[in-house]
């Protein structure tokens, strides 16, 4: 029979198939693992899974599927039955037959065109090899099968009708009338069978001439019964449909071979008990899965039985189809009701003009579509299982190819993901784990040497973090050897021996993701791993994944990728540049920075034509997004040149250090063409810009991979959730786009793919550029010759001219007043604040300096000191500023000034707080009681500070209050000094950032010595950040205290030292 | 897209929605229109191809606009009230082609297109089908597969 299959059928089928092969190989190679101690439901769920492919396939005409599954089916039938053992050599040759099945199925159409002998002999050579072990003497036994009635069916042999019970058919014995049920439906006898050969085996046949009648009857016989033993995986009940019998005609083979009509059968069946079904449920489960199936498939082929019958070479589209769980959808069905019924509330309050009704409705509309994305988004997760599940295979192949050992671990399996992302990470993902197990895991024998265990792990784990999905890859192989890389990367040409030679080992690892840098073959031989990695790099980066290498040598390897949940909405940081919105992916997304206009001198640093700014101790290279994408001409042409040009060449002209490094060998920076281009904005004068608030300079941090860098652009605006939608053809070749969104205002805005406009600015190199990594080798030697130690200042003035600045985390609030508010009361100057009078005093009150301006319009910066609160008249303008300049303590120091620095071009006096109030007001420092040793002395204090501005500062600070102090310039001297007089040092007080010696090895060196172990340790910084802080804590620093804030030191020193 | 050499050797009557590129009247089969709209505000796209004057939210859907006079060699179109967007449909997605302003649809018999003159330059002449003579005017057809052909 040639079934006219509809494209539906086969669809349902192709995508059954795939579903029931998705966990074979997990389940051969499970079978396998067991070997003897095989588990038989295990073997069932494979048995049933080639079983129900077979019987689909029959159905189709699908012959080389049908065949090959048949030989499957026969090996696992004596797995199942102990004939066989599973072992490696068999369950290859299933894992290549289920994988020779899949492209079957895969390429329905063209299928029976395929070559599957070598499969089919391979199977059946270990059927027959078993038989031969085994079945040596087949009983040849036949079986007389009687109907019901007594009247004689047929003769077979036992063994096939046994065999075929051991492959989980049915035998029904079938009565067709060759007349009535085949020629009179105009078919031809031999067609006839070879439709029933599609779908079943014939054991045996016998042509009842008996019941003909007398051959010398007139006329033709009215009937002419082939009497038939059928094997098949149908169901009895089902072959009248299939075969257009009548059912009476067809009987079921029972275990003592007695038969039963199947209509009886059908309905004793209804009448069976439970607990019969429950004996059932094992058999009837597979049977199950084929039924649904060839339920399906009969009534396809009867709604087009009368059709002209056509050879099923019709052409299938394999469209991709998604299973959605049924709960689902309904929430989807009544999200979508949902908003119906707003669109109706929100046309109805509109036209009926009420106010407050709309805004309901869009409240609603706006929470019905969140759900509905989020719905939406569901149905096109996946989890990650569907990718891992191969990798078993994978490795275990690999792994026997190259006579390694390796385990394979998963974890997070049902972690889910977009669809489109589960297939584009399929390729990558295998790459990495293939690598692992290739070039990571080492040979049994060097594994012992090592004193590892020679079989090697791999470790492949999904997990959610921070709305994304990670995957971790690691391995404990042999590692990456970074140096190895570095002078590969350096024979090709990638970089050169200098830079080479200043990068860290994670930059050196991550080498292997520089394009170009693994298509020689010899890579493999130093690198451990690294094939095409640039490759895989790429792939992920298309997805808005980021990928991150961690290896030790001798160790293994971890890699990490971090994906996106879904490619289709994304959040995206937005920016303007050029007066156009752009988008840049927050997986891309580092960290937002706002350098203010005063702080751009000290933060960029120009190198030759590139720009770098200092992030906490590392340079980031800067990229500005419009030289990038050239929007700089619009700027020029438009009306509003002056301020944005303006703000570009500020930047340039940025009175930034200029490196001495290429001061001469590149004459031609961008600050001297600039000069020459535009001389009219050299006459500026550099303040004029420096409190305007509209030349800070806005950097987004980004990373791709390993790179990292710093896009500068004009403005930052909100973050948002965006749709990502395509460019168009022409906009092709624009690299640095990712496509482009609309925005709420119904324009579009472009979203910015940040690896290729580092690649379109020529930053190339994985941790910054080449010059970044001088210049911060060259800056940090700048830093330590210097000494820096960085400060927070306030800088006000008091009178015109007079620049004054003081330390920023002792100024509480910072108020305007008017100079009405000041009031003079008993000889002191107060104001009313916050209900009650607050001590106000001017700078020249204490200290010789210019008179307070006599101004409308004051400023009073509030400090809290011993508890009470006290104000500082002051002016603007007023700014904060962080200097790392070394402080003068002497030039200019006077009571009430502790010294002097410059900021900005103007000689700052360093405001002396305490000195004031002391001058002042001496009795409210008067509470403090001096603390002394047993013996009546006061004790000594170790103080370790490079500064010599605040080693002076701090010592007059504590001796001022009693003790003696021991004063070390870095923390080698202080550990000697420690040393020498440790039995009368009581208490230490050390910086952090010193040569030689910093504060923190300082205090681990206390810590770990037996006679300090107990001594108090407070380190004294200028910012403290709270890593810091906890950094500190951990090698044993019992306290923090701010530089300056003398109060809080002071107060701290007593606590500990009275506590002693 | 209606083929006007397919239907040429039927002699059938086309219907051509004619528009100006600068000064210079041009037509297409009006089946290839999808739609024409007035000018909306445009997003600029940096280092696009001159031709691409920007793109625009075409109900969702990302629209390239592209200037007609530009791409043609002709001067760039010139921003006005009359300015146009023709929408049209090319492998599957919308394209926006910007022309001076919209003329009329003129209906004409497809056998009187001649092959355009020997004189018009090689870039403009790939550009065109033909050319039809009507009473007053020369319309020049063009061929919107070739000019939506991304340049290389």
């Amino acid at each position: 029979m040639s079934i006219e299959n509809d494209d539906d059928t086969i669809q349902i089928f192709i995508q059954e198939s795939l579903e029931h092969l998705a966990n074979i190989e997990n389940d051969f190679l499970a079978i396998e693992g067991a070997g003897v101690n095989l588990d038989k439901e295990l073997i069932n769920k494979v048995y049933r899974t080639a079983h129900s492919i077979k019987g689909g396939a029959g159905f189709m005409g699908l012959t080389n599927i049908k065949n090959l599954t048949h030989e499957m089916e026969n090996i696992l039938g004596k797995f199942r039955s102990s004939e066989l053992t599973p072992d490696p050599g068999s369950i290859n040759i299933l894992l290549l037959a289920s994988d020779t099945l899949r492209d079957l199925i895969n390429n329905i159409n063209t299928s029976n065109e395929v070559d599957i002998s070598e499969h089919i002999e391979a199977l059946s050579a270990i059927n027959k090899a078993s038989l031969l072990e085994e079945e040596k003497t087949p009983a040849f036994e036949m079986i007389d099968i009687t109907f019901p009635d007594g009247k004689h069916g047929l003769t077979v042999a036992a063994d096939e009708i046994s065999s075929s019970w051991k492959e989980g058919k049915y035998i029904c014995l079938l009565e067709i009338d060759l007349i009535q049920d085949v020629h009179l439906k105009g078919k031809t006898p031999q067609g006839f069978l070879d439709e029933i050969q599609e779908c079943g085996e014939i054991l045996g046949r016998r042509l009842d001439v008996d019941a003909v009648g007398a051959l010398d009857q007139e006329g033709l016989p009215d009937q002419l019964p082939l009497i038939a033993l059928f094997a098949t995986v149908l169901q009895p009940n089902d072959i009248n449909a299939l075969l257009e019998i009548n059912e009476q005609s067809i009987y079921e083979l029972a275990d003592d071979m007695s038969v039963k009509s199947v209509e009886q059968k059908v309905l004793e069946e209804s009448l069976e008990s439970a607990t019969e079904e429950a004996m059932t449920t094992a058999k009837d489960d597979f049977i199950e899965e084929t039924q649904e199936q060839s339920s399906i498939l009969t009534e396809s082929s009867f709604q087009t039985a009368g059709v002209e019958t056509q050879q099923q070479k019709k052409s299938v589209a394999v469209e991709s189809s998604l299973r959605v769980n049924i709960s689902l959808l309904d929430s989807l069905m009544t999200l979508a009701g949902e908003l119906v019924l707003c669109r109706n509330q929100l046309i109805q309050s509109i036209s009926s003009n009420e106010h407050h009704t709309p805004e309901i409705a869009i409240q609603r509309i706006d929470l019905i579509t969140s759900e509905l994305q989020e719905a939406i988004m569901l149905t096109r997760m996946q989890s990650i299982g569907n990718v891992f599940n191969k990798f078993p295979r994978v490795v275990r192949n690999l792994a026997r190819n190259l006579d390694k050992q390796v385990e394979l671990s998963l974890e997070g399996k049902e972690v889910e993901l977009d669809k489109t992302i589960i297939e584009a990470i399929g390729d990558p993902l295998t790459h990495l784990v293939r690598n692992a197990v290739d070039h990571g895991i080492e040979m049994p024998d060097d594994r012992r040497k090592a004193g590892k265990d020679t079989s090697g792990r791999i470790f492949l784990k999904a997990y959610h973090e921070a709305g994304q999905v990670n995957v971790a890859i690691s391995d404990d192989g042999k590692g990456l050897d970074g140096n190895k890389l570095a002078i590969a990367a350096v024979a090709k040409g990638l970089i050169t021996d200098d830079q080479a030679k200043m990068m860290s080992e994670k930059e050196k690892i991550n080498l292997i993701f520089m394009p170009g840098f693994s298509t020689a073959e010899k890579v493999t031989d130093v690198s451990g791993r690294g094939v095409g990695m640039d490759v895989v790099k790429t792939n992920l980066d298309k997805l808005g994944g980021v990928v991150d290498i961690d290896s030790e040598l001798g160790k293994g390897t971890t890699i990490r990728i971090k994906l996106p949940l879904t490619l289709a909405i994304i959040p995206c940081q937005i920016i303007v540049t050029g007066g156009e919105r752009y988008a840049i992916p927050q997986v891309n997304l580092e960290e937002l920075l706002r350098i203010p206009a005063g702080q751009i001198k000290d933060k960029i640093e120009i190198v030759g034509d590139a720009e770098v700014v200092r992030l906490r101790g590392d340079l980031l290279p800067l990229i500005h997004l419009a030289d990038t994408i050239n929007v700089e001409r619009t700027y020029f042409d438009s009306d509003k040149q002056e301020l944005k040009s303006d703000r570009r060449d500020s930047i340039a002209d940025r009175r930034s250090h200029k490196s001495p490094l290429f001061d001469e060998d590149q004459p031609k920076t961008k600050d001297s063409k600039l000069e020459i281009q535009n001389p009219q904005h050299q006459a500026r004068s550099p303040q004029d810009r420096r409190y305007h608030a509209a030349s800070a300079l806005h950097i987004v941090v980004v990373t791709t991979g390993a790179m990292k860098y710093g896009l500068v652009v004009d403005r930052l605006n909100d973050s948002e959730e965006i749709v990502v939608k395509p460019l168009g053809r022409h906009l092709k070749h624009c690299k640095g786009y990712a496509g482009a969104t609309i925005m709420g205002d119904g324009r579009v805005a472009i979203i910015l793919d940040v690896g290729n406009i580092a690649r379109m600015a020529g930053l190339i190199s994985l941790e910054g550029t080449d010059r970044a990594v001088k210049v911060s080798k060259e800056t940090d030697d700048a830093a330590i010759k210097a000494n820096k130690d960085k400060q927070s200042l306030l800088v006000f003035r008091s009178a015109e001219n007079e620049q004054f600045a003081v330390a920023l985390n002792l100024v509480e609030r910072i108020e305007k007043i008017k100079k009405t508010a000041i009031e003079e009361v008993g000889g002191k100057r107060v104001m009313q604040y916050r209900g009650r009078s607050l001590p106000l005093f001017a700078i020249d009150e204490v200290a010789q300096v210019k008179p307070l301006a006599n101004k409308e319009d004051l400023l009073v910066i509030v400090f809290t000191l011993a508890d009470k609160e006290i104000g500082l008249l002051a002016m603007g303008p007023v700014d904060a500023t962080e200097i790392s300049a070394e402080v003068d303590g002497s030039t200019l120091k006077q009571p009430g000034i502790l010294g002097s620095v410059i900021i900005g071009n103007h000689t700052t006096l360093l405001v002396d707080i305490f000195g004031f109030v002391q001058a002042l007001n001496p009795e409210w420092f008067s509470g403090h009681k001096m603390v002394t040793t047993l013996d009546g002395e006061a004790p000594t204090v170790l103080y370790a500070e490079d500064s010599n501005f605040f080693r002076n500062q701090i010592k007059d600070f504590i001796e001022d209050v009693g003790y003696n102090v021991i004063a070390a310039e870095d923390g080698m001297i202080a550990w000697n000094l420690l040393q020498e007089h440790g039995e009368k040092v009581a208490l230490v007080i050390t910086d952090i950032e010193m040569p030689n010696l910093n504060g923190y090895d300082l205090t681990a060196k206390i810590r770990h010595d037996n006679r300090f172990s107990g001594l108090p340790i407070i380190a004294v910084t200028s910012m403290a950040g709270d890593e810091e802080i906890a950094k500190g804590k951990a090698v044993g620093v019992n306290e923090y205290q701010v530089k300056l804030d003398k109060e809080k030191l002071i107060g701290s020193l007593h606590h500990y030292l009275q506590s002693k | 897209m209606v083929e006007i050499s397919a239907t040429q050797t039927d002699n059938q009557n086309i219907d051509i929605a004619t528009f100006y590129v600068g000064n210079a009247l041009c037509g297409m089969d009006i089946l290839n229109i999808q739609e024409i709209n007035k000018l909306i505000e445009m997003t600029k796209v940096p280092q696009a191809p001159e031709y691409v004057l920007g793109i625009l939210n075409l109900r969702g859907q990302i629209v390239t606009i592209i200037d007609l006079g530009t791409k043609l060699d002709l001067s760039g179109t010139k921003l006005s009230d009359k300015t146009r967007n023709i929408i049209v449909n090319s492998k599957g997605e919308s394209i926006g082609l910007l022309v001076e302003r919209i003329g009329d649809v003129v209906r004409v018999n497809s056998a009187q297109l001649e092959p355009p003159p020997a004189n018009i330059g090689s870039v403009q002449g790939k550009f065109f089908k033909g050319v039809f003579k009507t009473q007053n005017h020369l319309i020049g057809i063009l061929d919107v597969e070739e000019i939506l052909e991304e340049e290389q």
